[in-house]
């Protein structure tokens, strides 16, 4: 684990980047695309896509005069497996607590 | 900061509070249940260092202490695990107390400055860490 899991986090920390995360799913869209299904505007797309971008959310590729954009699950995953991890962790320790609590009264 | 990060936990125990405290405060206590190795002073600005069964290492430093009720570490895994910070409360119950935590990860500095230059920033700090 990395802190490229807290960038995850804060890149979707943002509805409007949920949203574009949802509108990219499958086969990807262009910014422009984006735009028409957002109430923002094509620079303000663009901006959450280069943050998107930046947290390895999605993926660009050149495509004729404009750029199509994908979604890369890896960094999510990553982000579910830390909440796993630590939701496990903790479930361990307090069953300990238990355990000793019960040990120490009895 | 979205509720993906986070992860929330309780137990209620059958000890008044300030019992409940020393649980969650106190070495010889934590390291019952806590982890392995337990080096915790709940005193604002003092370290925090765990050591975990498989000898992973933690190491930290307590945020906020308000006795008998709450206490607010922030830790990491060596030598770039993701920072988080955990909050751990002590609330009376009828019948006991309930203990509380709260593990959130953080934003951290790097992680926002790859948002905002991209990730090639972080490898630079990287690579002078390792240096």
């Amino acid at each position: 684990m990395s802190d490229a899991i807290g960038a995850t986090f804060s890149a979707l920390a943002d509805p409007s980047r949920r949203r574009m995360l949802g509108l990219l799913g499958g086969t990807g869209a262009t910014a422009t695309q984006l735009a028409r299904e957002l109430p923002i505007s094509r620079q303000a797309v663009a901006k959450h896509l280069s943050q998107l971008a930046a947290a390895g959310l999605v993926a660009s590729r050149r495509e004729g005069r404009e750029t199509r954009y994908t979604v890369t699950p890896e960094p999510l995953e990553q982000a579910v497996a830390w909440i796993v991890q630590a939701g496990g962790e903790w479930d361990d320790r307090l069953a300990r607590l238990g355990t000793y609590v019960a040990a120490d009264r009895g | 900061m979205s509720d993906e990060g986070t992860v929330e936990r309780e137990i209620t125990v059958p000890v008044d509070p300030e019992r409940a405290w020393e649980l969650v405060t106190e070495p010889e206590h934590l390291e019952q249940w806590f982890a392995e190795r337990v080096e915790l002073d709940p005193t604002p600005g003092a370290a925090v260092r765990v050591v975990g069964d498989d000898g992973g290492e933690r190491h930290g430093v307590v945020e906020e202490v308000d006795a008998p009720r709450r206490l607010r570490f922030v830790w990491y895994a060596p030598p770039d695990g993701p920072p988080s910070t955990v909050e751990i409360e002590v609330t009376p119950e009828h019948d006991g107390s309930r203990i509380s935590v709260i593990e959130r990860e953080l934003i951290t500095v790097d992680a926002f400055s790859d948002l905002l230059t991209g990730p090639s920033h972080r490898t630079d700090l990287q690579a002078l860490a390792a240096a």
